[in-house]
């Protein structure tokens, strides 16, 4: 049962701001704005104040950015869910973050490498070993380790049971919140909270980004008309930074407190890069849902011509045509591309959309490369009986996940 | 019925030898893999030693793609235990259904050529004053860094690599929890099989970070032995002079199987899978809990799941870093857990001869838990010379022996509070 949604955005803090921004269509891309006038791309979240949400200084300064919206994003979700103070066994609630590698701050490595540089202009290796190292800051590893967002997490808020951290790539966030459903599903916890933060809009992720030739050049107009996922004219990523977590628990728990229930997740599907379809058929298959009875698809829509194709002909595969009045939509150009807290970001989202019994748009969608066998919603948000709905996420080489949840229902 | 996991395929590539029969072989023989680092040069670094993986030649790999060889060594490293692993256990014959294959990894994250990163950052540093300028560093290094070094350094690339070379088309996934990733990989893969979702997991894991940052990092946090003039001597799990963990790489591979697919396919069978704990210590950052809470709670659900008392296990694989802490409050939580059992129990370190192969160790550390149970030899701790008053269990000093052991238990605590404990022990029919 999902009972608790957490996100920090460039929408802003709290999911509402986030849905609102997504059923309007409005986008939280802009110029960033660097030193020297660089004004690259991207969707970050200047107003984020990380000391909101950590009391500790001393905390901060250990945690690199992506660390400090995890925990914005955890402790967003455990208040939704009203289980922040909760009294119970702490050794039952766990925590899965979707995470990766998380990128150093330049100015922190520039002061230790300037000490170690040699007179060729190379890094002169002995001088660093002599110098370089102890003008590092002494935690500096600490800073950056994937697993550190979990352990900040379970530290915070004092969560004693499972903890893992899942580096799948763009699917790391979903297959986090799909674990953490197995680990309710045996007994192992009552209570997991799952999710996941990125921050690559720093120089650092976006040269990352465009050395593998997927950051969109697009300099001219609109900022928030960049970004297009399926759209024929469609030209890349634009980054965004923040973080998507949930709350699951097991039925009698959530009961027993009497907490809300925004969703059931039915079913969780999980393959390598190369097996959306099969992720995707996995997910119906425990679910029992036939590909006719799906109503909608939150998809991951990376605004990549190949990656957008590639998981469009999967869609088509899957349910060959079969479901007419299945909808399809891509949230991407509201709060950017966000890593490895891409795909609970889209969980929450199509949570919500279950929730209000609406589905929102694709943002910047005109028409798409060729016809496809399903509708991609463009336009404006509408309101429409939907049961079950599935969350995909596959692409940029990551794991291939997808989630099929639906309004809980008494049985 | 739940259904029975077993291991059916071993794989290792280790500072102790590039295959399961070399390393096992020098794990009882009592011999130490820690040298003088060459990868880079740390003559230097306040630590100077690590545990290489010696004589590794990746193009003598039997490999299908000539694009595979210029992946980083984490990639190798795994590459080849797989294949060891799948021929070991005979899966690879193309008569099982792609999707009934998944992996459940604990890669790490791959390693970058530090030097010509660090020559990028310089070149945007303006005025001497140490700040960088964001738009050149950008412009530049979007002009001399390879796709492939930037794609390389995430875990996720490992297992896609793995996918495609193994026909895997089941669940996926990997984790990285620091120095438990492996122990929690093989426990998460051990789950699927006894849902159902798949009939064959490869997993385990695979690491490297002896590289500048690596050994920079970790020396900041005094967590490694500087004990450079005796490289063979620096790794001393319990011992009372230890004085860190020695930083080590390589990767291990254990294949496991729903048991009636073993049977039905005629497998042979190493041990059966059959327990697994996890738990989070909730406290800091690098220091485990002083009362070793989550260690504790991760051995008796290791113990509940396999349905064995605290007097059923015969032997302990210890996590056993070399480090103050660690090894004190390891030596602590399984006294609590084994109350007058423990003194009876012998727990050895195999870290004392590997090193500390950090998301890899848990898994090599299970292999030779397996091989423990096969050939009833429990591998030695050795540098082991100096009783320290806070450690006095059985540790297995400096000599393998042999035991006739039945079951194991493999502790591996990571950096950052996570606590796995497995158990394996003798498949009986």
């Amino acid at each position: 049962m999902i009972t608790g949604l957490g996100a920090i955005t460039a929408l802003g803090e709290g999911v509402t701001p986030l849905w609102n921004a997504v059923l309007e269509g409005r986008s939280g891309i802009g110029s960033l704005k660097f030193e020297n006038g660089w004004k690259p791309l991207g969707a970050w979240i200047p107003a984020f104040q990380p000391e909101k949400y950590i009391t500790q200084k001393k905390a901060i300064k250990v945690m690199a950015r992506d660390i400090q919206l995890a925990v914005a994003g955890a402790a967003l979700a455990l208040e939704d869910a009203g289980v922040k103070n909760l009294s119970m066994p702490r050794g039952r609630i766990g925590v899965i973050v979707g995470s990766g590698v998380l990128n150093h701050e330049l100015d922190e490595l520039a002061y230790s490498i300037q000490s170690s540089m040699g007179d060729d202009g190379k890094l002169d290796l002995k001088k660093f070993g002599e110098e370089g190292i102890s003008n590092l800051f002494p935690l500096w590893l600490l800073k950056y380790l994937p697993n550190m967002p979990a352990c900040h997490i379970s530290i915070l808020f004092d969560l004693q049971g499972p903890n893992n951290t899942i580096t799948t790539g763009v699917s790391s966030g979903i297959q986090a919140v799909g674990e953490a459903m197995r680990i309710i599903e045996r007994g192992a916890a009552d209570l997991m909270l799952a999710g996941g933060a990125e921050s690559k809009v720093n120089a650092v992720g976006l040269s990352q980004y465009r050395i593998l030739g997927m950051l969109s050049e697009s300099s001219a107009g609109d900022p928030t008309k960049v970004y297009k996922p399926f759209d024929a004219d469609s030209n890349g990523l634009v980054i965004g930074e923040g973080a998507g977590f949930l709350v699951l628990e097991s039925l009698e728990h959530a009961k027993k407190r009497n907490a809300k229930i925004y969703a059931e997740i039915v079913g969780f599907g999980s393959s390598s890069a190369s097996g959306p379809k099969i992720a995707m058929r996995a997910a119906l298959k425990e679910s029992a849902v036939l590909p006719e009875e799906l109503d909608y698809i939150q998809a991951c829509g990376l605004g990549l011509a190949k990656e957008d194709t590639l998981e469009a002909e999967a869609i088509e595969g899957v349910f060959n045509g079969s479901g007419p009045r299945l909808r399809v939509s891509a949230s991407k150009p509201v709060m950017g591309f966000t890593g490895f807290a891409a795909g609970a970001i889209d969980l929450i989202i199509s949570t919500l959309a279950l929730q209000s019994q609406t589905i929102p748009p694709t943002m910047n969608f005109n028409k798409p490369t060729r016809p496809w066998r399903f509708e991609i919603v463009k336009g404006s948000s509408s309101r429409h009986k939907i049961k079950n709905v599935m969350t995909n996420t596959c692409g940029l080489g990551g794991q291939s996940v997808a989630i099929i949840t639906r309004p809980y229902q008494e049985s | 019925m739940e259904k029975r996991v077993v291991i059916t395929g071993l794989g290792a590539v280790t500072p102790l030898g590039n295959n399961v029969r070399d390393t096992w072989q020098a794990l009882c023989a009592g011999r130490s893999g820690i040298r003088n680092i060459t990868i880079f040069n740390a003559e230097s670094f306040p630590t100077k030693i690590a545990g290489e993986v010696k004589n590794f030649d990746f193009n003598q790999w039997n490999g299908r793609s000539a694009g595979l060889r210029e992946l980083g060594r984490n990639s190798h490293f795994a590459l080849q235990a797989v294949s060891e692993a799948a021929a070991d256990s005979g899966f690879q014959n193309g008569s099982i259904n792609p999707e009934r294959i998944g992996i459940y990894f604990g890669a790490g994250d791959g390693g970058f050529n530090f030097v010509e990163y660090a020559s990028i950052v310089s070149d945007a540093i303006e005025n001497g004053d140490g700040v960088v300028n964001r738009e050149s560093y950008f412009k530049n290094a979007s002009r001399r860094l390879k796709p492939k070094v930037i794609l390389e350094q995430e875990p996720y690339q490992i297992v896609n690599h793995l996918a495609e070379v193994f026909n895997v088309e089941g669940p996926v996934s990997n984790c990285l929890t620091a120095c438990a990733a492996s122990s929690q990989a093989i426990g998460e893969a051990a789950e699927l099989i006894r849902r159902g979702e798949a009939d064959v997991m490869i997993t385990g894991g695979t690491h490297s970070m002896i590289h500048p940052l690596g050994v920079a990092g970790f020396n900041l946090l005094t967590a490694l032995s500087v004990k450079n003039e005796s490289p063979e001597r620096a790794s001393r799990p319990f011992d009372r002079d230890r004085d860190g963990f020695v930083l080590s790489e390589g990767s291990g591979v254990l294949i496991l199987e729903e048991l009636e697919h073993a049977k039905n396919r005629g497998a042979k069978i190493y041990a059966e899978f059959s327990g697994y704990g996890g738990t989070s210590d909730a406290f800091r950052l690098t220091d485990p809990h002083p009362e070793g809470r989550g260690a504790i709670q991760a051995m008796r659900l290791a113990l509940q799941d396999a349905k064995l008392r605290e007097d059923e296990i015969h032997t302990i694989n210890a996590h056993g870093t070399s480090t103050q802490l660690n090894d004190q409050i390891e030596t602590h939580s399984v006294k609590e857990v084994f109350q007058e059992h423990a003194k009876s129990i012998p727990m050895s370190s195999i870290k004392s001869m590997l090193g500390h192969m950090i998301a890899a160790a848990g898994a090599v550390e299970l292999i030779a838990s397996v091989l423990t149970i096969r050939d009833g030899v429990i591998p030695p701790t050795i540098n082991y010379e100096t009783k320290d008053e806070a450690c006095d269990l059985d540790y297995v000093p400096n000599k393998a022996r042999e035991k006739k052991v039945e079951t194991v238990l493999s502790n591996s605590f990571g950096f950052g509070g996570q606590n796995i404990a497995l158990i394996v022990k003798r498949f009986k029919g």
